[in-house]
């Protein structure tokens, strides 16, 4: 009968029945069985039996752990540990305390690295996404404004892929109170192909198909209508540089890009009105103003790669400049690795990311090494508990488990609260390092994977004191409560304190050297008179030819000291390139020179000093539109001496160089000084004045901002918009501040586990040292003889970890140092803080505790037992 | 009170245990229970109502005779004791006082 019955069913009922009541149920099941297999088919039956014994399952007969022998010990390990825990408050309050401190820091780097990985992750596509960069074969500089014959070209040469572009304008939306939209977009049909947005209304696959769609953000469209249920109706796109108006069918809406994707928009126009707006423009290769988007199935991006030189040769020909060359750029990389891309404003760096890593699991290691330090310290403490375990028939076995058992509990402790911590102070970091950090990128898979981590960690830390505990011989561990070398420094120890002094001191030094070189940056005179200086954004067209008056006007108000209007801001974008040659250059192609729109008040406002030459004399005349100012830079490239009232060709036009400019700092310090020619033009231009800069007197602002917007609003409707130009240039360091910042707070941790760790230890030390300090006391030794009795080996291992930490900080400062087109120079002087720091606290630690010691009797202290 | 109250298939399966009079054990309740109320229960809801009743302190159970249908198994027997008569007294006599209170033409015109 038994062979009818599967055997997994009845072990199914011995693993899921305690064993008082298997009996019971497994003879009434098969005494059912054997009833139901007179009445029915064999396989009916069994069935019939299978199913009882799989729904038996009830909670009174489930089998009871707690009758287990292992769980009875691992509940008294748990509970020694807690006693142990709580009577040496103090000691395991400095345990807990380091490991919340490192597992805290760990957990924000974590988030961090989490956080920036993701970026533009929500693109279901991205994997196969590529953006395509304008690519200088021999010096590698990439580009990333294209042309749109790019994409067109790309699409008919390889048709497996769907190309996208985006190009930017400036337009103005609806008729009544029109919106100046600065980030609309002409983009080609397959958008929402390529990129995953979130539609409240419209089809995304077709939305963009006709001339005359527009897709708006929910709100922009709640700006302009108070509605997003506007889906079909008409409204007025005026494109802003041509003052060409379209009547645009709203086609969809929807919800705003999240901020972590590069793809940002507010409006998107389709494709086919850019052509009827520029033309025959378009179909130039050297008219870049998209950008270009490929997507590729099954990767056959580098089929692509391989046929570029192909394809430049087919349509450029012979046009084509020598250095020509077309990259593609994965999607995920185009937020961390853009850095030499001019013009790039995303914060994503591969290099901090690993950087960051780097740091998080030094914090790491330094938080575990620090416990598995202190921990093995106690555990001498506690040899006599250990050793009545064993001679009560514990195994080694079971002295293992309890100390990874008490590990795991200080781990996830720590860790727990640690990750409380930085989960309560998470709005003040993000305010402090201005990074948007969110606790709901984290899904339930990285929250196990946390809590797995705690568990692993937890048992790693457990092993050393557990080994070490294991070696004592059980007859000294019940005899004497302090045993022989562990007393002193033994090698691991030491080999644990070094590593936390080589962090700490690398540390230290890079932050040192990471600051400074904000502060250089912050600090450096850009070579031109930013102080005082407020800046004017000149948004309206209308506005444009009016400039003349305005300056006049603002000029009258008490407290404008100067006024100039520029078509270049401060820092500049330079978006305006032309070409460069003159005669006799013997240039094949022409080199290029950034064109900046000036009146005849810019130098003297902004206090640049002429090299040769004149300024301008006055606005616009025949005399200017021929005349040029340029820059030192410029001149160092044009060979031709004297260059003064000597002609130039400047995008196609014969102009007489008037004057010469000391170099100044027009950008950030992130890139050089280039070519600039300074020229007047009159309104209408993409190169005429849009800006304008006054040179105020900051004590009277709230009195003069007023008078100010109230002469703006005499002459133009569009709202009063205004900044500093040395706050702006201290916003482009943004990234380095924020870097210098995080760099210094993970320092501060660092050196916070450093110190509480060594607080620890030595006071482990200095209680095992008790006796001897105290009998050296009687026969005379004063406190710096014994100061130097218990900090000889510390220092030993300071000593070393100092000389191993110094040139590693040093090349790797050296190759941060790298990324910067003007840095500091790393001096000798920056390790002496960092190793004074190290020292001086080292030392007041043991002197802290020496002082506590000496305090005590020491007759008194010799006679204990 | 709570722990000692009898619940309705309680007092059904203490009432069986009852007639089977000491040849109780998980089938026969099950199949006296088919057999006068009509009610099919899964054996193992006859298991956990026989070991709530014997924890309640209404029945008492011994291991009782293995035979080879059972597989070399041995029963478990349930014999009510004398509390549990009391219980089952009780729930009768509450019952009936119960029934007396009803109105007297409450089915006379049924």
């Amino acid at each position: 009968m038994a062979k009818d019955i599967p055997n997994w069913a009845m072990k199914f009922l011995k693993l899921t029945c305690a064993p008082q009541h298997l009996d019971e149920l497994q003879g009434d099941l098969l005494e059912l069985f054997v009833r139901d297999k007179e009445e029915m088919s064999l396989n009916k039956a069994r069935r019939k039996f299978i199913w009882r014994a799989l729904s038996s399952l009830r909670w009174y007969r489930l089998p009871r752990f707690e009758h287990l022998h292992a769980i009875t010990l691992y509940k008294s390990f748990y509970k020694v540990a807690i006693r142990h825990a709580l009577k040496h408050r103090s000691a395991s309050s400095i345990q807990v305390l380091g490991l919340m401190l490192g597992l805290a820091a760990t957990f924000y780097i974590g988030l961090f690295v989490h956080n920036e990985l993701q970026y533009d992750h929500m693109h279901e596509r991205g994997d196969h996404i590529y953006r395509v960069l304008r690519q200088n074969t021999q010096t590698g500089a990439r580009v990333e404004a294209t042309s749109s014959l790019y994409g067109e070209a790309l699409e008919k040469e390889f048709p497996f892929i769907s190309m996208c572009r985006m190009g930017n304008d400036l337009v103005k939306l609806g008729e009544i109170n029109p919106i100046l939209e600065k980030e609309f977009y002409w983009a080609d049909s397959t958008f929402f192909d390529l990129f995953s947005f979130q539609f409240i209304h419209g089809d995304p696959r077709t939305c963009l198909d006709e001339i005359n769609s527009i897709v708006l953000t929910q709100s922009l469209c709640q700006q302009l209508f108070g509605t997003v249920d506007v889906l079909g109706k008409t409204m007025q796109v005026k494109v802003y540089d041509s003052d060409d108006v379209f009547p645009m069918n709203i086609t969809g809406i929807i919800k705003d890009p999240p901020t972590q994707t590069h793809i940002q928009f507010r409006a998107l126009g389709s494709m086919p009105n850019a052509k009827e707006l520029y033309g025959n423009l378009l179909n130039t290769w050297g008219f870049s103003w998209v950008r270009t988007y490929i997507y590729t199935p099954e990767n056959r991006i580098q089929e692509v790669r391989d046929g570029i030189a192909q394809l430049i040769l087919k349509y450029l020909g012979d046009q084509a400049p020598k250095n020509f060359g077309i990259g593609f750029q994965a999607f995920y990389d185009v937020y961390h690795d853009s850095q030499d891309i001019d013009g790039n404003t995303f914060k994503g760096s591969k290099k901090n990311l690993a950087i960051f890593s780097i740091i998080g699991m030094l914090i790491l290691l330094i938080s575990l090494l620090n416990y598995i330090n202190l921990a093995t310290a106690r555990s001498i403490t506690r040899a006599k508990e250990v050793g009545i375990r064993k001679v009560l028939g514990a195994q080694k076995r079971a002295v293992t488990a309890q100390f990874i058992v008490e590990s795991t509990l200080f781990t996830l402790g720590g860790g727990i609260a640690g990750i409380l911590l930085t989960i309560i102070c998470l709005p003040a970091l993000n305010r402090l390092f201005q990074i948007d950090l969110k606790l709901a990128s984290l899904s339930l898979l990285n929250w196990s994977f946390i809590f797995v981590l705690l568990l692993f960690l937890g048992f790693l830390v457990g092993i050393l004191p557990a080994v070490m505990m294991n070696k004592i011989p059980r007859i000294s561990q019940t005899k004497t409560a302090i045993p022989f070398k562990t007393a002193q420094w033994p090698f691991t120890r030491k080999l644990f304190i070094g590593i936390q002094y080589f962090v700490t001191i690398g540390l230290l030094i890079s932050t040192l050297v990471i600051f400074q070189q904000y502060n250089y940056l912050k600090n450096y005179n850009l070579g031109f008179d930013s102080q005082q200086l407020l800046h004017i954004p000149v948004d309206d067209r209308n506005m444009q030819s009016h400039l003349m008056s305005i300056k006049t006007e603002m000029k009258k108000i008490n407290g404008v000291y100067g006024i100039t209007a520029t078509g270049e801001n401060l820092p500049s974008e330079l978006n305006n390139t032309w070409d460069l040659n003159w005669d006799g250059s013997g240039l094949e192609n022409p080199l290029s020179i950034d064109i900046v729109g000036v009146d005849k008040d810019y130098f003297k406002l902004l206090d640049i000093d002429f090299v040769e030459g004149k300024n301008f004399l006055l606005g616009y005349d025949r005399d200017s539109a021929s005349s040029v100012i340029l820059n030192e830079k410029a001149q160092d490239i044009i060979e031709k001496t004297p260059l003064l009232n000597q002609q130039v060709h400047i995008g196609g036009k014969n102009r007489n160089v008037i004057g010469i400019v000391k170099n100044y700092h027009n950008k950030s310090l992130h890139t050089e000084i280039r070519p600039l020619a300074y020229m007047i033009f009159p309104p209408g231009f993409r190169v005429s004045a849009d800006n304008l800069f006054l040179k105020v007197d900051t004590k009277d602002i709230p009195n003069l901002l007023p008078q100010l917007k109230a002469t703006w609003q005499d002459f133009s409707t569009e709202p009063f918009k205004y900044n500093f130009v040395d706050d702006a240039f201290a916003q482009a360091y943004s990234l380095e501040r924020r870097f210098s910042f995080l760099i210094g707070a993970f320092t501060i941790i660092a050196i916070s586990i450093a110190v509480v760790g060594l607080f620890g230890m030595v006071s482990f030390i200095v209680q095992l040292k008790l006796k001897e300090i105290s009998i050296r006391r009687i026969l005379g030794a004063n406190a710096v003889h014994l100061l130097q009795l218990l900090s000889r080996d510390m220092v030993g291992v300071f000593i070393i970890a100092a000389i191993c930490a110094l040139p590693l900080s040093y090349l790797f400062l050296k190759q941060w140092l790298a990324n910067f087109a003007y840095s500091v120079s790393i001096q000798g002087w920056v390790v002496l803080p960092g190793i004074l720091i190290c020292l001086v606290l080292s030392l007041s630690i043991i002197f802290f505790h020496l002082q506590r010691a000496t305090r005590l009797n020491p007759s008194e202290v010799i006679s204990r037992e | 009170m709570k722990g000692t109250h009898l619940g309705e298939f309680e007092e059904l399966v203490l009432l069986v245990v009852g007639i089977l009079n000491g040849n109780a054990y998980g089938i026969t309740v099950m199949d006296e229970i088919k057999q006068h109320t009509g009610r099919k229960v899964s054996i193992s809801t006859i298991h956990s109502t026989l070991a709530r009743l014997e924890k309640k302190g209404f029945i008492e159970s011994h291991v009782g005779g293995a035979s080879p249908t059972r597989g070399g198994r041995s029963k478990r027997i349930y014999k009510i004791n004398a509390e549990g008569q009391q219980a089952l007294e009780k729930a009768k006599i509450q019952r009936e006082k119960l029934w007396n209170l009803l109105p007297k033409n409450l089915f006379s015109h049924g």
